[in-house]
C-alpha cells in the first residue's frame, strides 16, 4: 500500500464501518443477519418483522445516514477551505459565523415557506447560501488586517456576526407561530426531516460546492504564502478566492439548510488531518471531506443512542466535543503554526 | 530588454512612485537604492504585477507586462521576497517546487523535468540539505536561500530581488552575489537573464551592479553606472548624511564610508 493512499484508505474503511453501524443501530436495533438479508436479497417474501425492518432501514436509516454523510462532508470540506482562504487554522463555518448566517437565511425562508413543499426545498438552501455568503463577506471585512485575517480579529468578527444573525433568528422564531417552532430543534442540528427528500435536496449543492473546493487545492497551497507571493508565482488570487469562498459557503449552506447549525466539524476534522497526515491542501481538502462524513456519522450515532429512545440534536454533541478541542487548538496555535 | 517609461504607481489613496524611467539590458544587474520608504519595494511590486500601474508602461522585449495574465507574467518575472511570515509547515523542497506553479495544471502535478529543475536550483543555491526540513525550523538566511531557489525554479529571464541579503551573514551574502554574477554575467550568452536587486549595502552595490537607480521619495534622482551614481555628493544629499567615497585599490570599485 503506497503511503499516499493510506490515509484515504483508512478513512474510506472508517466511513464504511460508520455507515454500517448507522444502519444497524438506533432506537430499534436491526440484527446483523437481518440487515444483510435486507441489503442483499430482493424485496420479495418480506413479511411481518422483516417488512418493518425494511421500512426502518430503507425509509429512515439509510437516507438519514446518507444525509449525515453529505452534511459532514460539506462541513469538513468547507472548514478546510475557509482555513486555507483565511490562512488561519481556526476558521470554521460555525466559529466564523457563516453557519449562523446560513441559519438566518434558512429561517427567513422557512418563515415564508416550510421546506416540505417543492418551493421550500428550493428556496431554503438558496436563502441559506445568501446568508452564508453575506456573513463571510462581513467577517472578512471586519476581520482582515491588510491581506491576512489574524486569529483575534477573525474570531471577534465571527462572534459579532454570529451573535447578530442568531439574534435575528431568535426574533423570527419568537414572532412565529406553530410550525416554525420546530425549527428550534433543527437549529441545534436535529434533523427534522426524514426520508430521501432532504438527501436529494442537499446533494446538488454539496456536490457542486465540494467539487469546486477540491479543484482549488493547489492554488490554496500557494496562497499560504500570501496574496502577493501567490500572484508572483502565477496564481490568479482573486479568482481562487472568489471560487473558494462561493464553494465553501455553498457547501456550508447546503449542510445548514437540511441539517441545522452543526458546529466544530469543520474545525476538528481538518486539524486531525493536518496532525496525522499532511498540510498539503490537495490532501487536506479531500481527507477533510471524508473525515467530516465519518465524524458526523459517528456523533450522530451517539446522539441517537445515548438517551435512546430519545434522540439528541447532533449539534449538541459536536459542540460538546468541539469546544474543548477548540480551546486545545487555540492553546497550541500560540506556539505552533501549520500551513 | 526591460523598459520602464514614466511609471507612476502606488495605492488608491496615494501614489508612491512618480514618473520613473528605467531601462535594463539582458546580462545586467540593476541595483535599486534609496532611503527607507523611498518606494523601492513598490517598484518591485509594480514590475511583478502585484499593484496596478497608474500611468506609464513596463515592457519586456516590447511585450507589455501589465497586460499579461498572471501565469504568463510569472514565466517572465520571478521575485525573491523578504523572508517574513512564511507558512512554517512547508518543507524546503515544497517551497522550491512552488516555483514551478506557472508551468503546472490545476492539480499542481510535477513532471520529471519539473523535478529536475527543482533539483538543480536547490543544488545551485545549496539548499538540498533543507529538502525535508520544515521552513519554520530554519533560520532567516536559510529561508531566504530557499526563496531564491524558488524564484530560480520559475526559470524567468527577469529576476527581482527585494533586499535578499539583509538576513544573510557575510558568507551567504558573498555566495548569493557570486551566484547572481554567475547567472547574470557569466552565462550572459546562454540565458539572457537580467536582475533588479533592491539593496541597502552600498559597498556591495558598488561591487556587483552594472547600473544603479537611486530613488528618493518616489522620484528617480539618479540612474547610471555605479561610478556616476555612487558619489559623495549624490548619496550625501539622498541619505542626508556626510560620507566619503574612496576607490578600492584592489578592485577599483567605490567604497562608501559614512562620517560619524
Amino acid at each position: 500500500m503506497s503511503s499516499r493512499a493510506r490515509p484515504f484508505l483508512i478513512l474510506a474503511l472508517l466511513l464504511m464501518l460508520a455507515f454500517f453501524l448507522s444502519m444497524a443501530i438506533g432506537s430499534v436495533s436491526i440484527p446483523i443477519e437481518t440487515l444483510f438479508s435486507l441489503l442483499f436479497s430482493g424485496a420479495a417474501n418480506r413479511a411481518g418483522d422483516l417488512q418493518t425492518f425494511a421500512t426502518i432501514l430503507f425509509q429512515l436509516r439509510i437516507p438519514h445516514a446518507a444525509l449525515m454523510m453529505l452534511v459532514g462532508a460539506s462541513l469538513g470540506g468547507s472548514g478546510a477551505a475557509y482555513q486555507g482562504l483565511f490562512r488561519n487554522p481556526l476558521a470554521d463555518p460555525y466559529l466564523i459565523g457563516v453557519a449562523s448566517g446560513a441559519g438566518l437565511g434558512a429561517i427567513a425562508a422557512m418563515a415564508v415557506k416550510w421546506p416540505y413543499t417543492q418551493l421550500g426545498l428550493f428556496a431554503v438552501p438558496l436563502a441559506a447560501f445568501a446568508g452564508a455568503l453575506l456573513a463571510v463577506l462581513i467577517v472578512y471585512q471586519l476581520g482582515h488586517v491588510g491581506k491576512i485575517v489574524p486569529t483575534t480579529t477573525l474570531l471577534l468578527a465571527g462572534v459579532a456576526v454570529s451573535s447578530f444573525a442568531t439574534a435575528l433568528t431568535s426574533y423570527l422564531l419568537i414572532n412565529s407561530t406553530g410550525e416554525l417552532r420546530r425549527a428550534l430543534v433543527w437549529l441545534l442540528g436535529g434533523s427534522t426531516m426524514t426520508g430521501w427528500q432532504p438527501v436529494l435536496g442537499v446533494l446538488p449543492y454539496a456536490l457542486a460546492g465540494l467539487a469546486i473546493i477540491l479543484v482549488n487545492g493547489y492554488p490554496l497551497n500557494v496562497l499560504q504564502f500570501g496574496d502577493e507571493q501567490a500572484r508572483q508565482l502565477g496564481v490568479n488570487v482573486e479568482r481562487v478566492r472568489r471560487w473558494t469562498v462561493v464553494a465553501a459557503s455553498l457547501a456550508t449552506a447546503a449542510a445548514v439548510a437540511f441539517a441545522g447549525v452543526i458546529g466544530f466539524v469543520g474545525l476538528i476534522v481538518p486539524h486531525v488531518v493536518r496532525l496525522l497526515w499532511s498540510g498539503d491542501y490537495r490532501k487536506v481538502l479531500p481527507l477533510s471531506i471524508l473525515g467530516g462524513a465519518v465524524l458526523l456519522l459517528l456523533t450522530d450515532l451517539a446522539a441517537r443512542t445515548i438517551m435512546s429512545p430519545q434522540e439528541l440534536p447532533v449539534g449538541i454533541l459536536t459542540a460538546l466535543l468541539g469546544a474543548p478541542f477548540f480551546l486545545w487548538v487555540l492553546r497550541r496555535s500560540k506556539t505552533q503554526n501549520y500551513w | 530588454m526591460l523598459n520602464i517609461r514614466s511609471l507612476t504607481c502606488g495605492y488608491e489613496e496615494k501614489m508612491i512612485l512618480h514618473s520613473i524611467d528605467l531601462a535594463l539590458q539582458p546580462g545586467q544587474i540593476l541595483a535599486v537604492i534609496g532611503p527607507n520608504g523611498a518606494g523601492k519595494s513598490t517598484l518591485i511590486k509594480a514590475i511583478s504585477g502585484v499593484i496596478p500601474v497608474d500611468q506609464g508602461s513596463i515592457t519586456w522585449n516590447d511585450v507589455d507586462l501589465t497586460a499579461l495574465r498572471t501565469e504568463e507574467r510569472a514565466r517572465l518575472i520571478s521575485v525573491v521576497p523578504q523572508a517574513r511570515n512564511l507558512p512554517s509547515g512547508f518543507t524546503g523542497r515544497e517551497v522550491v517546487s512552488l516555483g514551478r506553479t506557472p508551468y503546472l495544471n490545476w492539480l499542481g502535478q510535477l513532471s520529471q523535468s519539473d523535478e529536475e529543475v527543482i533539483e538543480s536550483v536547490m543544488a545551485q543555491t545549496g539548499t538540498l540539505e533543507f529538502s525535508d526540513r520544515r521552513i519554520g525550523e530554519l533560520s532567516g538566511g536559510e529561508q531566504q536561500r530557499l526563496l531564491l531557489a524558488r524564484a530560480l525554479a520559475q526559470q524567468t529571464p527577469l529576476l527581482l530581488l527585494d533586499e535578499p541579503t539583509s538576513h544573510l551573514d557575510l558568507q551567504y551574502q558573498v555566495q548569493l552575489i557570486h551566484l547572481l554574477q554567475r547567472l547574470i554575467h557569466e552565462e550572459r550568452a546562454l540565458s539572457d537573464k537580467a536582475a533588479i536587486i533592491v539593496m541597502h549595502d552600498l559597498n556591495l552595490v558598488a561591487r556587483v551592479a552594472d547600473a544603479v537607480a537611486l530613488i528618493v521619495e518616489g522620484h528617480l534622482v539618479a540612474f547610471g553606472p555605479p561610478q556616476e551614481v555612487l558619489t559623495a555628493n549624490i548619496l550625501g544629499r539622498a541619505y542626508q548624511v556626510m560620507l566619503d567615497v574612496v576607490s578600492d585599490p584592489a578592485t577599483g570599485s567605490s567604497i562608501i564610508v559614512p562620517r560619524l
